[in-house]
């Protein structure tokens, strides 16, 4: 008999003499390119994953994750702080739209991002540096950035990279704008706030406080920079426009909380009426509940069209915080210029207004009176133009291009001040999209060109990562599959291969703890909570080399890559039956029609 | 009304025509249509039926005998290993005298492991006291579902109802699919005389000792060969119904033939062919399909053979040992007549190997052509 | 006797493909039979499927060693099998290809050739996915201009009988593929 496995040929029985006494292979099939049979062709794709491209601030929170999950923190970190560089603080009081997007909500709920990013700041190397070889070389450019708020801090930070000289000017006695005078302690520590801080300027950002530009230095000695930067916020409240307004014992939440903040002695009444639904309005709120008073919030519309983050709301609510729903401020009662009450009225929900919310319409003769020593106003910011250069304003935002340039000759803008959500994910994205156009001016790139290569996903977030590969390094390696700009549809998670499992709760302090006291509210999550949340990731669009396409593959045309991570897809023997991409558990494959050459 | 059918589809409207009433089968390539058209047919309410899924061929027919000692009319179908794996109740179906119809699609046994046609499966079966009926085409196959159920409801034996693998099991052809009345009226509904009664309680199947269980083989003998006049008057009535004939031992331009080929299943159809084409060019040679290899019309066969020169049998087949098992039975029937021909036995086609027309010619250019003599086994296509 | 071979891939319809034209001979009185290429079918890989047509009923039961027509499913399939194998002499084939049948005029030398765009025709006609378009009864209209063995209406007529979505869709495919048939001039 005939030596088997030899070759890649078919054994020809051609007389009966040749055959073996019983039905056996004489050859392996490899003479069988089944590959021939294949019309659509299987490939591994590195898709955008839904949380990815769901963080303003374009942060790869699915590769930190993995990194964290394989027990690289500092990696992990360093890799986060590519495109954010505050993850202590973002960990702390981002709104993390990322979790909105994770595919694990649609599942059962969404991974823990937020805290998840707090537990990786928290326990990396608090002296965190800024390493040398991550900053590019010299550009011997100066660039000045108004405001020290994330928007300024964020342009600073990555401006720094690119190799940049950096000057921060800042009103305020110290960084950090709306950081530092506006969250309240409880929700940021100062410390954590001045520690990122330091990561700046002991790499050589330069930050000048007391220096509010147009008052205490001129827009006109900001002529010699390559650049101007402005990112100053917004400061002024928006008039509740009753009557008695001015009254002593009325202020706006925004003023109350930098007072606080900036621990200002303040008098805080012993019944607090907050006027407003938003984040400025829980913030003040339970600030004033930290001080003894008894607080409510009064808003037009009901707790479910309030602007404020859920948690904020409900954690108000739990401190004891009443609110009043459907309810009008009319007029502001005073007895010797003191505030001694509130005339409200009572509204219930009409037709949507321009901003798809139900907008509440008073109910005649249902006005009623509310006994209150102190009113915060806390129903919205507007930019205040006399802090600003002579400058095109547009709906009351700084009017900017797509480059965040403005209509000052070599000034671009970000944060607050333009037309974006008032986050701080926002404006940190904000200040690093500035970073990458002022760097696209100096390098002579077209922005435009330049943000199709570096965007992530389709809402609008945007990768430093890659910027500084491409454009700057130009060390980019492109990964051995394909890198698929496609964000990942959570339909498309082949959740047969995944079990539901419980979201870790974070532990907090307990209400007792929390009265006249400002210690943090949030006590972060414990390792073996953290390691839960981490393994709820589904890594969606990312290989994780789970081996199901290798496992399931009929033809056992699909081997582990010889050197390194991956597979190979030996064409010779895929049928491109798809049973690959279909098992795939995370939608890191991909099918496509053969050529017909 | 006439339609394009394909042979396991004819097996399903047979069975729907026969007014089954419990079907329990376990699919296997060749049959796996048989049972998805019932199940549909029985979804769709076309079939008032009950439809057992059950996990194994051996579960399948384990129930057909239960539901056919209840007193229904009960129907399966398999192949190959399938059919094999059923063995121990084809036993309990024939010598318990079940009056089923099982469809087995002819599927040559692995290992080597094959789907293709072969009649091996159904042969091995053939000392089970079961009626065998080879079908030759699609609409043989449907009527032989219903002809199956006459006959077995008369001699208390069980019928296999044969046909080829891919041959005729997946292949479209004509078929004409009988009025619903008339099947009506040449099979009436099931009367089971001997079934499970609770007022009037018996035991089926029990212990037997030496004092009786010679005496009940005896009668199953006899009920078999009761079963060829059996056949002869179903088949008669079928004719003067439907119009269709199937004879047990079919002639095809026999009358003046000096050499003649005996065949069965759907072998017969090409072969015709052949005997055109060899009758064209002026020899005398015709051919005998034999429809009902158990039970043999053995006058009939002898008649038939009687003063022919040479007969060429075809074996889709193997006895290991003896070789042709149409042929080894056909040569036992005639031993000791006389006037009886020279027997070639082929064997051909084995694991679904392809049988054209120049394959059957090989038979006939052996023995006539070339005038060479018969030996115990003789092989066409082999690789040699 | 006619015989028809149709050349696929495993999941493209051939098998339905030459059950719907025996239907349509069928339709016009013939007597057919169809069936595939006896074997495990598995997607992607070349399949073959049979159609037989006569005046009488049709007594071969084995495989179409010399077919007088060939029908191609899958244009990649000419580089890797030999479609025209026991085609008789002036026999003829029917490519699905977007090329004039000029094209393969030197390859199938001696034959009847035509091409038809079935994949775009199917695409138009939204028949299967836009990755892979199912072209079967399609090509069958093509079949119908090429050969003028059968009706256009007879096609259509087995198609109705066959097909339970989409079926005046693809009535309309095959009509317009009986329309745009290439032949060789």
């Amino acid at each position: 008999m005939k030596k088997r496995f030899e070759d890649k040929k078919p054994v020809i029985i051609s007389n009966f003499r040749e055959m073996p006494p019983m039905s056996m292979s004489l050859s392996t099939m490899r003479w069988n390119f089944t590959g021939s049979w294949r019309y659509l062709r299987p490939y591994y794709d590195h898709k955008v994953s839904p949380c990815h491209a769901g963080c303003p601030g374009g942060q790869n929170v699915e590769g930190w994750i993995r990194l964290m999950e394989e027990g690289h923190y500092e990696e992990a970190i360093r890799l986060l702080r590519e495109e954010n560089p505050f993850p202590s603080i973002t960990g702390r009081v981002c709104f993390h739209p990322c979790e909105l997007k994770c595919s694990r909500a649609y599942f059962d709920k969404s991974v823990a991002i937020n805290n998840l990013e707090r537990f990786l700041a928290d326990h990396t190397n608090p002296d965190y540096k800024i390493k040398k070889e991550e900053i590019a070389g010299s550009t011997g450019k100066k660039v000045a950035i108004v405001g020290s708020g994330p928007a300024g801090l964020s342009c600073a930070y990555h401006l720094l990279r690119l190799g940049y000289e950096v000057e921060v000017f800042e009103a305020e006695d110290a960084p950090g704008g709306v950081l530092r005078i506006g969250i309240p302690e409880y929700r940021l520590p100062k410390n954590i706030l001045s520690r990122e801080i330091k990561i700046l300027t002991s790499a050589g950002v330069k930050i000048h406080t007391r220096k509010r530009v147009g008052k205490d230095i001129s827009y006109d000695s900001l002529k010699n920079y390559f650049a101007v930067f402005l990112a100053t916020g917004v400061h002024k409240s928006r008039r509740l426009g009753i009557p008695n307004e001015e009254a002593e014992g009325v202020m706006s939440g925004l003023e109350y909380l930098k007072k606080v903040n900036l621990k200002e002695r303040i008098f805080t009444g012993k019944k607090v009426i907050v006027v407003g639904g938003g984040n400025t309005a829980m913030d003040s709120a339970r600030v004033a509940r930290r001080s003894g008073a008894d607080v409510k919030i009064i808003y037009r519309r009901t707790r479910a069209e309030m602007p404020a983050w859920e948690e904020e709301i409900e954690e108000a609510i739990n401190e004891g915080i009443s609110i009043l729903e459907l309810t009008i401020p009319k007029k502001v009662l005073v007895k010797d210029s003191k505030v001694v009450g509130i005339q409200v009225q009572r509204a219930k929900l009409g037709e949507p207004d321009s901003s798809g919310r139900r907008k509440p319409e008073p109910i005649e003769g249902s006005e009623y009176d509310i006994e209150c020593d102190m009113i915060l106003s806390a129903i919205g910011e507007e930019i205040d133009e006399d802090a600003l250069p002579e400058i095109k304003i547009s709906k009351g935002n700084v009017h900017v291009s797509k480059d965040l340039s403005t209509s000052l000759k070599n000034y671009f803008a970000g944060g607050d001040i333009i037309d974006q959500p008032h986050t701080v994910i926002d404006a940190i994205a904000s200040g690093k999209k500035a970073a990458i156009a002022i760097d696209c001016r100096y390098r002579k790139l077209d922005f435009e060109e330049v943000l199709k290569e570096i965007s992530v996903g389709e809402w609008g977030a945007i990768s430093m990562l890659v910027y500084r590969e491409k454009y700057v390094f130009k060390n980019f390696v492109s990964p051995t599959v394909r890198l698929s700009k496609e964000t990942v549809d959570p339909k498309s998670i082949n959740t047969a291969y995944f079990q539901p499992s419980d979201r870790s709760q974070m532990n907090k302090i307990s209400l007792s703890e929390r009265s006249n006291s400002f210690l943090e509210v949030n006590l972060g999550l414990t390792q073996p909570q953290a390691m839960n949340d981490l393994l709820r990731c589904f890594h969606c669009g990312r290989c994780t080399m789970c081996d199901n396409c290798y496992i399931f593959c009929p033809d056992n045309a699909i081997s582990h890559k010889k050197n390194g991570f991956g597979y190979d897809i030996d064409l010779d023997y895929c049928k491109g039956c798809g049973i690959c991409v279909t098992e795939c558990p995370r939608n890191a494959m991909g099918m496509e029609k053969e050529s017909k050459i | 009304m006439k339609s394009v059918l394909m042979g396991n589809h004819s097996v399903s409207y047979g069975v729907m025509l026969s007014r089954v009433k419990v079907i329990a089968a376990y699919p296997i390539t060749p049959q796996t249509q048989v049972v998805e058209e019932l199940s549909e047919l029985c979804a769709t309410k076309k079939l008032d039926a009950t439809f057992i899924k059950v996990e194994s061929e051996h579960s399948a027919l384990a129930c057909v005998l239960g539901a056919s000692l209840a007193g229904s009319r009960a129907f399966t179908a398999t192949s190959a290993q399938g059919l094999a794996l059923m063995h121990e109740l084809i036993h309990w179906a024939g010598l318990g005298r079940f009056p089923i119809v099982l469809a087995n699609v002819n599927r040559a046994m692995g290992p080597g492991w094959n789907i293709w046609s072969d009649q091996n499966d159904s042969l091995s079966q053939r000392d089970c006291g079961w009626i065998q009926l080879y079908c030759e085409n699609n609409q043989e196959v449907l009527d032989n579902v219903i002809i199956g159920y006459k006959i077995a409801e008369k001699v208390l034996l069980p019928v296999m109802l044969v046909y080829d693998a891919f041959i005729l099991s997946h292949t479209y052809e004509i078929v004409d699919i009988p009025e619903q009345s008339q099947v009506d009226q040449f099979l009436p509904p099931f009367k089971s005389e001997y079934k499970l009664d609770v007022e009037n309680p018996a035991c089926f199947g029990g212990l037997t000792s030496p004092e009786h269980y010679y005496e009940l083989r005896y009668n199953m003998q006899q009920a078999m060969e009761q079963a060829v006049e059996v056949y002869k008057d179903a088949q008669r009535e079928f004719k003067e119904i439907f119009g269709r004939d199937y004879p047990m031992i079919e002639e095809y331009r026999c009358d003046d033939a000096q050499y003649l080929y005996i065949t069965s299943g759907s072998i017969t159809s090409t072969a015709r062919i052949v005997v055109d084409e060899l009758r064209e060019k002026g020899y005398k040679i015709g051919l005998l399909k034999i429809k009902t290899f158990r039970p043999m019309d053995k006058a009939e066969l002898i008649r038939l053979l009687k003063g022919r020169e040479k007969v060429f049998i075809l074996d889709r087949n193997i006895s290991v040992g003896v070789g042709g098992i149409f042929a080894q039975e056909i040569k036992a029937y005639l031993y000791g007549q006389k006037y009886m021909p020279e027997i070639y036995p082929f064997i051909i086609g084995l694991g679904g190997r392809d049988i054209p027309p120049s394959s059957i010619m090989e038979a006939f250019n052996y023995a006539v052509i070339e005038n060479k003599k018969p030996e115990d086994i003789l092989y066409i296509g082999l690789k040699k | 006797m006619i015989e028809i071979r149709f050349h696929g891939r495993g999941g493209q319809g051939a098998v339905i493909a030459s059950k719907i034209l025996a239907m349509a001979f069928f339709a016009e009185g013939k007597y057919v039979q169809s069936f595939p290429l006896f074997g495990v079918e598995r997607r992607g890989a070349p399949v073959a499927a049979f159609t037989r047509v006569d005046d009488k009923p049709v007594r071969m039961k084995c495989n179409i060693y010399t077919p007088d027509c060939i029908i191609v499913l899958d244009p990649t399939l000419t580089r890797t099998v030999d479609i025209a194998a026991g085609l008789k002499k002036g026999g003829s084939i029917l490519i699905n290809s977007d090329l004039p049948p000029e094209e393969y005029k030197e390859k199938y030398s001696g034959f009847n050739i035509a091409t038809i765009d079935a994949d775009s025709i199917a695409r138009e006609f939204k028949l299967g996915s836009l990755t892979s378009p199912i072209i079967n009864t399609v090509i069958l209209g093509a079949f119908s201009a090429q050969t003028g063995l059968v009706k256009l209406e007879s096609i259509q007529e087995g198609i109705r009988k066959e097909i339970p979505i989409k079926t005046e869709a693809n009535c309309e495919a095959a009509k317009k593929a009986y329309e745009n048939v290439k032949l060789l001039n």
